[in-house]
């Protein structure tokens, strides 16, 4: 497999979305969390368009279509989880998972 | 006295582990599927159902653009589940304002009720084709009602159906999310 500028931007986007995943793992902040969420979905997203190539002078539709498709559903979800911070932080004062476990245990 | 206590795995330790686990797993799939997409060189990459979308798409659907071609037409299904999650939006976001109480003016509900009511004529018109003996969504029905250039429009009123749903969800939930900040600070 020859190793080419685009290979190489693949592999940097394919580690943003895996530090990004990290992130969403192991944050204990439920915002860092939603913004780590939002960067891996960015990432598969710029996946998808790398992968529109050309194809008898147009590019291949399909990749562009299913990148369109996860943006779009990535800012749905992401107002869902907004609304969901936004309870939580309503009744907890905070959005730490540490905190508020630490609330509830006392 | 508890003698479990001593064995229990903490939390954080566990969830580290967890990581670790799945990030290398996570890693090799992406790269398996790195390797697999053609260079932007390649001349004949494997195609499959794209070439048939790129060769008979302005044909059949009437759309010059192929995006356009394939997400209103022939991926035209995906738009009824993207109507459907915005609807799932909007009445999360209508249920945490009526169980939080917020205040949330009666004029900015007009967003939640424009959002349903879009969704609510997407799959109406759908069903219509399928009261005809015709299948859900179907343009060739339209098609076969008001002419071969029914295929087109029927494909943009369902994308304008769908945008207007998310638009409508999307300052509806803003709104709710607004509102939801303001009586928290006390404003």
């Amino acid at each position: 497999m020859a190793i080419n500028s685009f290979f190489i931007v693949r592999g940097l986007i394919l580690l943003l979305g895996l530090v990004a995943f990290y992130h969403l793992w192991t944050a204990s902040h439920l915002l860092k969390k939603v913004m780590a969420w939002l960067i891996f979905q960015i990432s598969i997203v710029l996946l998808w368009i790398s992968s529109a190539y050309v194809y008898h002078g147009h590019l291949n539709p399909l990749p562009q279509v299913a990148a369109f498709l996860i943006l779009v559903f990535t800012t749905g979800i992401l107002g869902i989880m907004l609304v969901f911070c936004l309870g939580i932080s309503r009744r907890h004062d905070t959005l730490d998972i540490e905190k508020i476990n630490h609330g509830a245990s006392l | 006295m508890k003698q479990t206590d001593s064995f229990s795995f903490p939390p954080f330790l566990f969830s580290r582990l967890i990581i670790w686990i799945i990030l290398p797993l996570l890693c090799a799939l992406f790269a398996y599927g790195l390797t697999a997409i053609p260079t932007p060189g390649d001349e004949n990459p494997t195609f499959h159902v794209a070439s048939r979308y790129l060769d008979r798409g302005t044909g059949e659907t009437g759309f010059s653009f192929p995006v356009l071609a394939v997400f209103l037409d022939y991926r035209s299904f995906d738009l009824v589940f993207l109507s459907l999650f915005f609807v799932v939006m909007t009445l999360m976001a209508l249920l945490i304002s009526v169980v939080e109480n917020l205040p949330v003016r009666s004029f900015t509900r007009i967003w939640a009720g424009l959002s349903l009511l879009a969704s609510f004529l997407l799959l109406a018109s759908g069903w219509a084709g399928l009261c005809a003996g015709s299948n859900f969504m179907d343009y060739e029905f339209w098609a076969g009602v008001f002419g071969p250039g029914a295929r087109i429009h029927g494909a943009e009123i369902t994308g304008f159906l769908v945008l207007v749903t998310a638009i409508c969800s999307f300052i509806w939930t803003y709104k709710v999310l607004t509102s939801g900040k303001e009586k928290r600070f006390g404003h």
